[in-house]
Order: C-alpha cells, then structure tokens, then sequence
C-alpha cells in the first residue's frame, strides 16, 4: 500500500477557563499522530525522491490570524495551510476542493468553539467518497491497507482494516506525546492557501441566528462532608486503613433501609 | 672539579625551570583556545588586577569554611607560589645566590608542610573528595618540594645519585604543574580558577552584593540555550575548568542526598570532558574518580565540544532533578555556577524539543493559556480575601503597598497564611491593596523549566499592569514571586522595590507600628529557610527577629540560614518529579524530628507544602504571618 498525500485538520480552540485562543488538544493529537506516520513511511525508504515522500499537509479554514494556529506550530507542523473563511462560510465545501487528490484525512473527533460542530470528518467524507473510521487510536500503514485500532468502552480495542482514501477520526485519548517547542512556532509558517478558485458558500444554517444559554446545572450526588483535617486525608489516602462505614448483610430491606436513612439522616443529606 | 659539577647542576635546574615555563606556556595556550571555543562573552582585562582581592577575600570566604583544609591549602599554594617566584628568579635568571636558596629552602619546608596535611586528609578522605588524578597530587608536590629541599640545601651536593634524584623528584613534580596544567590534570585548578576570579560571568559576587538573577535570553537573536558545550559562555568553560573536585556542592545537594540522579560535581565534571575533547577523541566519563550520578553508572557517556550534551554526556534526568536551590554555588569554593549551566541546558531542551517531564509540560501550558500555574480562572485568586475587606487596586487610586499573593493563593491550606497577612497588615493601619484578577503569574516556575518564552511573555505583561497601577511597594509571601519581581523583572524594564512580606512586619515591629504580644506557642520552634529568601535574596534575619519579638526561642536545624537545606519545592522539581530513594521535604523533617522539634516555622509556600505533604509523625508547619497573627493584641485592633 502506498501512501502519498496526508492531511491532518487543525481547528481553534479556547481554554475553558480563561477563553485564551489555544490550540484544541484532540486535533492536536491528529497531526501529532500524521507526523509520526510521515516520519516512520519516510524512514522506511530513505532515498525516494522528494516528488515520493510522504507528505504531511496541516490545514486550517478559518481566520488565519487566529492565535492557536501558532500552538500547532510550537507542536511540530513546520507549515500550516489556512483556507481564509469568515464564519458564515461552510468549511466543507472549501476543504473537499483542496482535499480530492489526498490519501488520508486525520481529524480530531471534538469540537471546542464556535460553531465546530463536530461533523466535519463525516460530513467530509461523505462529500469526497471516502471511508471512514472513528475512534482510532492508532494507524499504522501494513500492506493489507491502513490498520486502524480502534477505542471501544471499556478497555477494550478492536483493529479494522481500512482502504485508502480514508477520514480517520482521531479519539481524544490517543497516546501521542505532544511537545510544545518554542524554536518550531517561530520557524513554523502558517500561509494562506492561494489556489482557492472559487467563492467560499455561504452557510445556509446561519451560526448567527443561533442562540446562546448558560448550561444546565449539573445533578450534585449527595455525600457526606468530610471534617477530616489535610493531615488526616493526606493519611487515608496514603496508609491503607478502614476507611469508615459499614457493611449491612443481615435483617430484612426495610431495616436496611433505616440504616441508609439514618446515615442520611445523620449527615444531614436530608431532612425529614 | 668539584666546583664545575656545582656549577653543571645548577645548569641543569635552569634548563629545567626554562623547559617546564615552556611547557606550562604551550599547555596554557592549548587550554585557552579550549576555552575561546565557547561562545564570546563582555569582559574587562583590567579585571586581572583584581584577582588577588578576589581570591584572599571572595574565594577564601568561602574556603575558610572549612579551616583544616582552609589551612592547608595556603601553606601549600602560599609555599609553592613562593617557591616557585624564587626558583624563577635564582635559577631562571641564573643568579645562583646562597640567600635566595635559603629563601627556597623555607618556602619549600612550608610547601611540604601543607603536602603532608592534604596527604594526611587523603588516607581518610570523605566521600565527596574525588579520587583518580587528584589522589596523586600530595605524591607529586611532595616530589616537587622534596627536589627542591635537596637542591637548595646549603651543603653543596657531592653525591651524584643524590643530585640526580633531586633531579628526577623535581622533574616528576615539575610535570604535574607544567604539563599538568595543559593536559587538564589537577594543577589546572590554580589558572583556571584565578582566571575564572578575573572573567566571572557574574561580576557583582566580587561587590558584596547577591547576584542570583538568570540572564534573559535573546530569543529574537535564536538563542534557545546550551546544546553542546561550546553553546557556553567561553568564560563559563572556564569556570567549569576551575573545579577542584571538592565535592561541596555534592554534599550540599537536596536531589544528591535523595538519590535522585544529580551530583553537581559530576555534572561539572562532565561539561570538563565536553569542553576539552573534539569529536575524534571519543572521551567517556570513565575516568570520574568520584561519586556517580546517584544510579547512573559512570562510563557510559561520551561528549565533546560541539556534540549535543543531552542525552550523549549527560542524562536529562539530571537536568531536571535539580531543584535550582543555589546550595552548590554557596559552597563552591571556585564560585562556580553550577545553577546557571542547569538552566542553560534546560532552556534548549524546553525551547527546542518541549521535552520537560512529568507534569511540567502541563504546567507550562497552563502558564501560556491561563497566567496561572495550576490553569486556575485569574478572578478567583483572591476568593480568600472576600470577607476579609480588603480594597483592590484600581487604576488612578494610588496606594502604599500592593500585595501579591502568588499561586500559593490557590491553595487552600495557604490561604490560612494569607489571611493571617492580611489580618497583621490591617492590625498595623496601612494603606494596601491586593492585585485582584490583575495579578498573573510571575513565570518563574517556567523560567527554571527553562521556558524562558513564556517567563518573558508573562514578565512584560506583569510589567505593562505594574506600571499602570500607582503604587510604592510590593509586598509578598512568596520569595520566588519577590525573586522574579525583585531580581529578574529588572532586565525587562520592571524596576520595583519588592519585600518579603518578614522584611515589611519587621520593620513595622521595630517601628513599634505594629504591636505583639508574647507568642502562647510552647511547642519547641524552629525555623526553615527558604532557598528562594535565603541563598537568592540574602534574607535569613527578619523571620528570626520577627520570631523572638513574640518570644520565641529558634532551635536551629543543621543547616540553617544561607547553607538551609531546600524543601525540595524549588525551580519545578515537584512537576518534573524524577524519581529517587527518599523525597527532599522527607530529609528535610528530619532534619527537624532529629532536634525534636514539634513545630516548623515557614515563610513561603512551596515550602509550607513540600514540608506539610510529608506522611506519618511530623512537626507542624506554620508560616510566620499565622504565629504572628495568633499573637496580635486583640485589645489594640479589633481584627476581622
């Protein structure tokens, strides 16, 4: 099996707390995985032309002023190409046009911003004709074709094999080691892809109509406070002691019950 | 006939004498352009003047620490310079005068003298002493002045084979200072380390003042730190030339003593086999006489000058076990700059690879995206302060003093120290204010991981927010806040008056402005210093004179005030966490538990945490501002 043409896409993401612009982690694990492919193919055959590498294709549509475009410089792509759109423009249309002649699509599986909705990899690959796998969390090029293990809930894997072209999903828990180098975002480029031939389309689901609300408060699980001292926590947690309560094996459901009540009772989770 | 074979033998000591110079010449020049192969650095040739100030005042602080071999040494070095200036002039200049051998003969006497002591500490000698080469020094300066002895003895030599001898021992000893020197042997010592006096890279050590601040890098320029050894400063080789193997540094070091994999005497000792070695060499570190990185076994590592240093000559692990606590450069009798070389390195590995370990890359993250090190959201720095009514500084309402509270106010434990601050700064009527969601990190974890982009990012913002904000001082609990504010934000334009916040109660104690009762503690006290107050900012009586005015007795720990031992919190060795036999803040509790001590003062948080994270039976951990709070008279302030 011969791969040629790699992209991996990159999306702005913002840190839940502070809103910083930053790179989004799960694409992040995509391009780190599509740069150890290139790597390893290129290692295997060390004297093919430049016209036969492997290449590594690191795209962006969107801004390309965006501040967490330099987080995937820092992270290794040593170019960015960035598809100029406004946020009205529908990615996809953009993004199939540049991607017909490429062998595989990485992607992260997670959106963080904006209207990123999450269905680009299907939505993309389904535009290009191409297969798709979700969940990998590994790739690796066998002869047989791109094998892909794939994460299931868990702790359970299961390797598929895939045929080229392909939109491989990455899941966020994919073990790559990502390392952020300050010399590689300086040297790092991020150039606007000129051979856009066409008017971007506008997006007919208008993101701007769209209406924003708080999240929902989430359910809180009653528990018991704690009046332990750090000292005393530090010491559970370290020294394997009983950790308190009790076990209730013997009477019948409805003195088991008194003692959940009791305990409830007790701590005061409820009051009646 | 007699006379002529005198007269022959004296001949053959100015041959000598003219052979060895010639010898010590061509080894010096070898040496230097070892040296030159580092990177060009600003000095002053008129700074050889100064050596001599330098090495009796500076460099003999530091050796008469230690009296025996303080001793020693200038009989030894003292008898050999003397002998040596004399053998120059009576035999080089061929004046063959009876006076001046006389002169020789008591300058050689006191040589031996000190010889036979350096012999004598060598038959036992402690572990940190390295071995190896340095093992024969007493026997070749012994030769040395034996030779001499015999040579200048008034009695004229008649016996041949006893002229010969004293021929042959002076040759043997001759060899070890002049070839010696050029071969890297140990005499290099005495050039290197006077030069090294000279072209210190940190000029203010020699004006009594602390110089403890890293340089910035240039990163416009490309400067991303060491990789190879001549990446240096040339007078940074230099200054690794001039160890002496003492190993002070070895036994003073927190992450040595863990077993963590640093021993800053081997480190230096392997930029040494870097910088003199080329590529064709092949040199390996298996001739190290001394102790090894703790579990890294010696003579797998190989380096030269322009070869990448990690992981070729020395394991990253090293690097990243230090905990940037300045113990080795306080006792480095050759004042050498073991911390700066750490970090140096570190910065190339960061800004290059991004491969600091463990939890570092984490952090440094959280530096870039959040301004804090825990990825905290910056308002909620100072929820602590909330019921506690305390102004935040506006821009246009100027105040006396800005507190600055650090990372540590995330925590909830050092909260209770903060309050405690608060609580005495409200007692003493001063007009303060806290930074609020201003306040970002001071960047100083990520500038000891060697991030010194992000420290540089978050310094100039920190700097743009001081300089809006009208205000006379800085007040802080944490030192490494106060160090970057105090010592580093200067090279970026920040020029701030910056206290601890032990300096400012203090003054306000001895001002009679704040006022304390007498301490009901009665649990047996004493004090840990902070490495980051202490050895960085000199600052070891405050903490003490604050404790004795509520009536506190200190028990001093074994190593206390500029020699304390760190807490093992320092310059991010809690991220990296390199694995060891024992944990830093464990030794350090023991060091309290072994003088029965119930209760650790702290003044800083990395300490307070280090020191509290410690399991089972142990003292407790109270800053100062908590036992000064405890003791506020409660008739003069209502404290809320």
């Amino acid at each position: 099996m011969i791969i040629k043409k790699i992209a991996a896409l990159v999306s702005a993401g913002r840190h839940p707390v502070s809103g910083e612009a930053r790179h989004c982690r799960n694409d992040s694990l995509a391009m780190g995985i599509g740069l150890a492919l290139t790597k390893k193919i290129n290692a295997i055959s060390p004297n093919a032309g430049s016209t036969n590498k492997t290449s590594l294709r690191v795209m962006h549509a969107g801004n390309p002023d965006n501040a967490a475009l330099k987080d995937y410089l820092a992270l290794g792509a040593k170019n960015i190409d960035v598809i100029a759109l406004t946020a009205e423009c529908n990615i996809i249309d953009s993004l199939a046009n540049e991607l017909t002649n490429t062998d595989l699509i990485l992607t992260g599986s997670r959106a963080e911003n904006g209207q990123d909705s999450g269905l680009v990899p299907y939505l993309l690959a389904e535009k290009l004709s191409f297969s798709l796998v979700a969940n990998a969390l590994e790739v690796e090029l066998t002869p047989e074709g791109l094998e892909v293990l794939q994460f299931l809930p868990k702790g359970k894997r299961r390797s598929v094999i895939v045929q080229l072209p392909a939109v491989v999903v990455i899941h966020p828990l994919a073990p790559v080691e990502l390392r952020h180098a300050y010399a590689q975002q300086v040297t790092g480029n991020i150039s606007q892809h000129p051979s856009l031939r066409f008017t971007p389309v506008m997006d007919q689901d208008n993101g701007l109509q769209w209406q924003k609300q708080s999240i929902l408060r989430k359910p809180i699980k009653l528990k018991a406070r704690e009046n332990k001292s750090g000292h005393a926590r530090m010491l559970s947690a370290t020294v394997s002691e009983n950790k308190g309560g009790a076990v209730v094996i013997d009477g019948n459901s409805v003195e088991k019950a008194q003692v959940i009540l009791r305990y409830l009772r007790e701590h005061r989770l409820i009051n009646f | 006939m007699q006379m002529l074979n005198y007269t022959g033998f004296n001949y053959s000591v100015t041959a000598l004498f003219w052979l060895a110079s010639a010898a010590l010449t061509i080894g010096l020049w070898r040496r230097t352009q070892l040296w030159r192969a580092g990177q060009p650095a600003a000095f002053l040739w008129l700074n050889l003047l100064a050596i001599p100030k330098r090495y009796f005042v500076d460099l003999h602080h530091v050796v008469s620490r230690e009296p025996y071999i303080a001793r020693t040494h200038v009989a030894t070095a003292g008898g050999a310079v003397a002998t040596l200036a004399l053998v120059a002039v009576n035999y080089g200049l061929m004046m063959y005068s009876a006076a001046l051998n006389w002169a020789i003969l008591s300058a050689t006497t006191i040589m031996l003298g000190g010889v036979f002591f350096i012999w004598l500490r060598r038959r036992n000698a402690p572990a940190r002493l390295s071995r190896g080469a340095w093992s024969r020094l007493p026997y070749t300066l012994a030769a040395f002045a034996i030779g001499l002895l015999i040579i200048s003895l008034p009695v004229p030599i008649i016996s041949g084979s006893v002229a010969l001898l004293a021929l042959l021992l002076l040759l043997a000893g001759s060899a070890e200072l002049a070839l010696g020197i050029g071969l890297g042997g140990p005499m290099k010592h005495a050039i290197a380390g006077l030069l090294h006096l000279a072209f210190h890279p940190r000029q203010e050590r020699f004006s009594g003042k602390l110089s403890t601040a890293l340089k910035p890098l240039m990163l416009e320029n490309g400067q991303y730190g060491v990789s190879k050894p001549s990446d240096f400063k040339w007078n940074q080789l230099l200054g690794f030339d001039a160890c002496v193997q003492c190993g002070k540094c070895e036994a003073a070091c927190p992450a040595f003593a863990a077993g963590q994999p640093l021993n800053p005497k081997k480190l230096i000792q392997d930029l040494v086999i870097g910088l003199s070695n080329d590529e064709k060499s092949g040199a390996t570190d298996a001739s190290f006489a001394g102790s090894p990185y703790p579990g890294v076994a010696v003579g797998d590592h190989s380096g030269s000058i322009h070869a990448p240093i990690i992981p070729l000559l020395i394991p990253a692990e090293t690097l990243w076990s230090c905990t940037t606590c300045r113990a080795c450069v306080q006792e480095c009798p050759m004042l050498i700059e073991h911390v700066d070389a750490i970090v140096d390195m570190r910065r190339n590995l960061t800004l290059t690879q991004g491969s600091a370990p463990g939890k570092a890359p984490q952090t440094l993250e959280n530096l870039r995206e959040t301004s804090t090190v825990g990825g905290y959201d910056r308002n909620a720095r100072y929820h602590w302060a909330v019921d506690l009514d305390v102004k935040t500084i506006q821009k246009n309402s100027p105040v006396d003093i800005l507190l600055v509270a650090g990372e540590g106010a995330f925590d909830m434990r050092y909260q209770r120290s903060l309050r405690a601050l608060v609580k005495l700064l409200k007692a003493a009527n001063l007009d303060f204010a806290i930074m609020g969601a201003l306040e970002r990190d001071t960047g100083d974890t990520a500038r000891r991981l060697g991030d010194e982009a992000t420290f540089q990012m978050l310094a100039k913002q920190n700097i743009e927010t001081f300089n809006s904000l009208t205000f006379k001082r800085i007040v802080t609990a944490d030192p490494h806040v106060m160090h970057s504010l105090k010592n580093e934000y200067p090279a970026f334009g920040g020029h701030y008056q910056v206290l601890h916040h032990t300096t400012l109660l203090a003054e306000l104690v001895s001002s009679g402005q704040l006022k304390l009762e007498k301490s009901t503690e009665t649990r047996k006290l004493t004090y840990h210093d902070p490495c980051y107050l202490g050895r960085y900012n000199g600052e070891t009586e405050a903490p003490r004179t604050l404790l004795k005015s509520i009536g506190l007795q200190i028990n001093e720990m074994e190593r206390s005030g500029l020699r304390g031992r760190c807490c093992g919190g320092g310059g991010g060795a809690p991220l990296t966490d390199i694995p060891g036999k024992q944990r830093i803040p464990d030794i350090r509790i023991q060091d309290a538990r072994s003088i029965d001590a119930e209760l650790v003062a702290v003044a800083c948080p990395q300490c307070t945490s280090m020191l509290e994270g410690v399991v089972g039976k142990r003292p407790d951990v109270l800053d100062i501002a908590e036992l000064l709070a405890s003791a506020l008279d409660q008739n003069v302030e209502p404290a809320r």
